[in-house]
């Protein structure tokens, strides 16, 4: 047995050198790469704790100051759990808005909306009424000093010979917007 | 493939000069001389002397005949795996940079012939066994039928060819001449022998040299290649760096983990608190976020209600509006007036208005004229109260 060993010992040498280099060198290769990685993300995040542990203070006072201007912001805003209780508010508003301005109402429609953010969402309206004069310029700063906001993207209107008698009708079509959004996690 | 063909290249040639060496009681080295009256370049031309040295390190050494034995054993009856397994055993038991087998099949005896050439011990020992051994009579005697009288530097030496096998003998004892060199080979006395003559024999052994076929030159060698290297140093050459890489991997891993365990403990420490405000800048980011995006919003809505006065100054001008539209910051207003020009200079003229122009031609039909006018407000942008929306926005970054 001694002797069998002893003939093929260069052989077992070189095959210990490469079982070592298979089994031993590269999986702690392996390992440094995901030790770096993971030493990385760990830095980051003692960096970011030690920041917002010393910045403590601050960040309270920035949450507040967040938290005042989330509550006023939303006042320009649909805010609305369900995406049928905001159409049918939004609806209404504009709806109201026009009424007190004397105009006749013929149509009011949703046009599609644009997601601006995951909870955030503006969405277009399609509005077309009749009336004077008067009708149509209270009725722009109803609609422009409403609250939540109501913003005039577009407009078209249309009259037979409107003159300074302003005693004609005009035809009205405006495209506005508004923006709906979701209740949200507040500090 | 010929050693000449290797030797057609100087660098070459001259390394290999440098390591080729005759022994013959004394060290020889090989000396290249050009003839004169000829190209020195032409490789046929050149000339190589025997030269006398005290010692050489040349690993190529070519052995002169008194310092080796030759003998023959058949055998017969036996297969050439069987053969080379007691050749095999023999170089065990023999010194392999001191015995040459040379096996030569036998047909007559449905066997072999196995020439053993064996190396003086005191040319073992003067010469060591790192070095290449090469017999001078399997040189010399390199064509089938050749009987050669040679002058060599230690005496005149006989050699014969035959069938494969070489016998050789100098001119001493019985064998005083080469006619009963030719005898006692049992070769005929009239046979035609070539004699070279010492002034000759340098060039005639390195031409011989030059024209051995490489693979017979090495089968024909004493060479012991495990002489050549030590097999710790061989090991050495990939366990070094093996355990080099190894150590550093097992330093530099046991430093990154050190490195992590000590912050991942220090994260520990600060525990739930930092969890909570990790939280917290999470839901402030994303509030953030939202507050820029309606800022954003905000700042581009615009004030249309201005346009009315812009409206009610056309009309005092005698305007009359059938249509006006407004899309992407842009008034149109179509109408009729008394003097187009003047309505477009009154509308240029307005604070409120960025530009002013005529879309198509004006058109006059019974002292009206009709036209169309593009008009660039300066939009108000819509009045958010809360200012601070935006402040507070930047100042949580």
């Amino acid at each position: 047995m001694k002797t069998e060993f002893l003939k093929y010992k260069h052989h077992l040498i070189f095959l210990s050198a490469l079982l070592i280099a298979n089994f031993i060198v590269v999986p702690l290769f392996e390992l440094q790469e995901e030790l770096l990685v993971s030493n990385s993300l760990l830095e980051k995040k003692q960096l970011k704790t030690a920041s917002l542990l010393d910045n403590q203070e601050s960040l309270g006072e920035i949450n507040k100051k967040l938290t005042v201007s989330l509550n006023k912001a939303n006042r320009y805003l649909f805010s609305h759990k369900t995406l049928s209780e905001f159409k049918l508010t939004a609806q209404s508003k504009v709806e109201s808005l026009l009424t007190e301005s004397n105009c006749r109402i013929e149509r009011i429609g949703f046009e599609g909306n644009k997601q601006l953010l995951p909870e955030l969402q503006k969405w277009y309206l399609e509005v077309r009424y009749q009336g004077d004069a008067n009708c149509l310029i209270q009725a722009t700063r109803a609609i422009e000093s409403a609250q939540p906001s109501i913003v005039i993207e577009e407009y078209s209107y249309r009259a037979n010979d409107f003159d300074k008698k302003i005693k004609t009708d005009l035809n009205a079509r405006l495209t506005i917007s508004v923006l709906f959004t979701t209740p949200k996690e507040t500090l | 493939m010929k050693l000449a063909l290797l030797l057609k290249y100087p660098l070459i040639k001259r390394s290999f000069l440098k390591q080729v060496a005759y022994y013959a009681n004394n060290w020889f080295l090989f000396k290249e001389l050009s003839s004169k009256n000829t190209e020195p370049n032409n490789e046929n031309n050149k000339n190589y002397d025997l030269s006398f040295v005290d010692s050489t390190d040349a690993r190529i050494v070519i052995v002169a005949q008194i310092h080796y034995s030759e003998s023959w054993k058949s055998y017969a009856s036996i297969s050439k795996v069987e053969l080379n397994k007691i050749i095999q055993l023999q170089k065990q038991t023999d010194c392999a940079s001191s015995t040459i087998f040379q096996v030569i099949e036998n047909p007559n005896i449905d066997g072999f012939d196995v020439k053993q050439t064996s190396f003086d011990e005191e040319i073992i020992n003067l010469v060591g066994k790192k070095r290449i051994l090469i017999p001078e009579t399997e040189l010399l005697a390199n064509k089938d039928g050749a009987i050669l009288s040679l002058q060599t530097p230690i005496g005149l030496l006989f050699i014969s060819s035959f069938s494969g096998k070489v016998s050789s003998s100098y001119a001493k004892g019985l064998v005083s001449n080469i006619d009963t060199f030719k005898l006692s080979s049992g070769l005929p006395l009239e046979s035609q022998h070539l004699y070279i003559e010492e002034a000759v024999f340098g060039q005639h052994l390195f031409s011989q040299l030059c024209n051995q076929n490489i693979k017979a030159l090495i089968t024909n060698s004493a060479l012991n290649i495990k002489a050549w290297f030590k097999a710790k140093q061989v090991h050495c050459l990939y366990w070094a760096p093996l355990l080099t890489v190894l150590s550093f991997y097992i330093v530099t891993n046991s430093f990154l983990w050190g490195k992590s365990y000590y912050i991942e403990k220090q994260l520990e420490a600060q525990g739930s608190n930092v969890s909570q405000l990790l939280q917290d800048k999470r839901i402030q980011d994303q509030n953030n976020k939202y507050l820029a995006s309606l800022n954003f919003e905000f700042s581009k809505a615009k004030r249309t209600h201005s346009h009315w006065s812009i409206i009610y100054s056309l009309l005092e001008s005698d305007m009359t509006i059938e249509r006006f539209n407004y899309a992407e910051n842009k008034l149109v207003i179509r109408g009729s007036a008394n003097n187009a020009s003047k309505i477009l200079a009154q509308l240029s003229e307005r604070d409120d208005v960025q530009s002013a122009d005529f879309d198509g031609a004006v058109i006059k039909n019974n002292e009206k004229e009709f036209f169309e006018i593009d008009i660039t407000p300066k939009n108000r942008i819509l009045e958010i109260n809360d200012q601070n929306i935006t402040k507070t926005v930047k100042g949580s970054d």
